[in-house]
């Protein structure tokens, strides 16, 4: 005879295995969960750019706030660029109207980059620990563009 | 009773074959699909490893050839033929951010069929320094032409030539750190400017400037050089190096459209002695390393070790001086 308590012990373990297993066998789509521009309002040049290319400018241009919080490596400082944000976007006029800067269809590390903060942003990470990643892993390939 | 027997008797089963599940599913590999990069790329490109533990991958390639190589020279490309999957198993010793990537120049942007494996586990990690050119405090995206001075030359400076007057040139001429912060150009200001020289005609010093740069390296670090140019760079910049790569045209049209210096350019024809006697090899290095900034040319610091990337500078400068082995 078992007890009610093992009975309810081991119901229990079969709820968190089945729990674990379907978590393990789920897919997700990479963007689902993240708040992006839609795809429409992307310049010509970025719509036909590679998948990783026309997400990361759909991320940047939905996340002015966290993305003008994360640096760039690739050596914009020198242009005036002051995060990875400047990118992708050159200037929002007053009514919100992005005018997109090409240099990230051509950038290596911007991409990278911009990949990395979207992958930890659905992981929950905040914009200090994104930072932090970022700064550890790209600082050995050039000079930050933020102070 | 028996209900409540057949209940539990029914979970249990559901239980066994929930774990059986499981591990079937830790020990089946993960299949990576590659399509061109406009179409996706590697999918996924991103995958978790622990230190010491097999990664099995069974990989795919949906639509045309490609190949899958991981950096750091962890394993060499490996064909991908379309409905022919491929399985390889991969075991990492250190932890760390490892890229897998494509050398099959399938379209434009094959250099972003990028991803990168998450190794994750006991051991050290490397604390990065920064690079050479930061340390050095060089800038690498000044222009590095020679512009109208005169080369003093009339053809390819010959390493050979320059040997018959080792006798003459000093020691410090060769070392490590001299070569690696002077252009050819400004070694060959040094040396003519060295009254010990001064019975070497202008073209007779830029011999002595191959012979340095031939010093720099050795053949083996020539023959690695021009292998990994000649799978990853050759798409771009050419067989021969003259910027006429079979994407050379098509970026040559973008960066027209674009009039954007910091966005994509035609390919560095590295023939062009303006270019590139110009240009220092700690540049080059920095270049390939962080890649150009916007132009097109993607950041290979992930992807070669530091001596590759020593022994691809080392081949560029052979588009320029005649080597003897």
């Amino acid at each position: 005879m078992i007890s009610k308590t093992r009975q309810l012990l081991f119901l229990s373990l079969i709820a968190v295995l089945w729990t674990a297993v379907l978590s393990a066998c789920s897919s997700q789509n990479k963007t689902d969960d993240l708040k992006m521009l839609p795809a429409e309002q992307m310049p010509a040049e970025v719509q036909s750019a590679p998948v990783m290319v026309q997400q990361a400018y759909q991320f940047a241009a939905a996340n002015p706030d966290l993305m003008k919080q994360i640096p760039c490596y690739c050596g914009c400082g020198d242009v005036g660029h002051t995060s990875n944000y400047d990118c992708y976007v050159s200037h929002v006029d007053d009514k919100g109207v992005i005018t997109f800067d090409n240099h990230a269809l051509g950038c290596s590390i911007c991409v990278d980059i911009t990949q990395d903060v979207m992958r930890m942003t659905r992981q929950g990470k905040s914009a200090q620990e994104i930072r932090t990643y970022i700064d550890a892993t790209y600082s050995k390939y050039g000079s930050s563009n933020m102070p | 009773m028996k209900t409540r027997r057949f209940v539990i008797w029914t979970f249990a089963c559901f239980a066994l074959a929930a774990l059986v599940a499981a591990w079937s599913f830790s020990h089946q590999p993960i299949t990576v699909h590659a399509r061109i990069a406009e179409d996706g790329g590697f999918m996924p490109d991103h995958l978790i490893a622990r230190v010491g533990e097999p990664l099995r991958l069974r990989l795919i390639a949906d639509d045309v050839e490609h190949t899958f190589a991981v950096g750091q020279n962890i394993m060499p490309p490996v064909l991908l033929k379309p409905g022919e999957p491929v399985e390889i198993t991969l075991t990492f010793d250190k932890p760390g951010t490892y890229t897998f990537y494509t050398t099959t120049p399938s379209s434009l942007n094959f250099w972003r069929m990028r991803g990168v494996i998450e190794v994750v586990g006991n051991g050290k990690t490397q604390i990065a320094e920064p690079p050479l050119y930061v340390q050095l405090g060089l800038d690498l995206d000044e222009m590095h032409e020679a512009g109208e001075k005169p080369l003093g030359f009339s053809h390819p400076p010959s390493a050979a030539r320059g040997e018959t007057f080792e006798r003459l040139i000093a020691p410090t001429y060769f070392s490590r750190d001299n070569y690696v912060i002077y252009s050819p150009m400004e070694m060959y200001e040094k040396l003519r400017a060295d009254p010990a020289l001064n019975s070497l005609r202008d073209d007779e010093i830029w011999d002595v400037v191959a012979f340095i740069w031939e010093k720099n390296t050795n053949p083996v670090g020539l023959e690695e050089g021009r292998k990994l140019y000649q799978t990853n760079c050759a798409a771009c910049h050419g067989e021969n190096g003259a910027g006429d790569g079979q994407f050379a045209d098509e970026m040559k049209a973008i960066a027209e459209q674009n009039q954007d210096e910091h966005s994509i350019q035609p390919p560095t024809d590295f023939t062009n002695p303006e270019h590139l006697l110009e240009a220092k090899p700690a540049i080059e290095h920095g270049l390939i390393l962080r890649g150009g900034m916007g132009t097109g040319m993607p950041m290979w610091g992930s992807i070669f070790t530091d001596e590759q990337i020593w022994n691809l500078v080392a081949y560029l400068y052979s588009f320029q001086f005649e080597y003897q082995k």
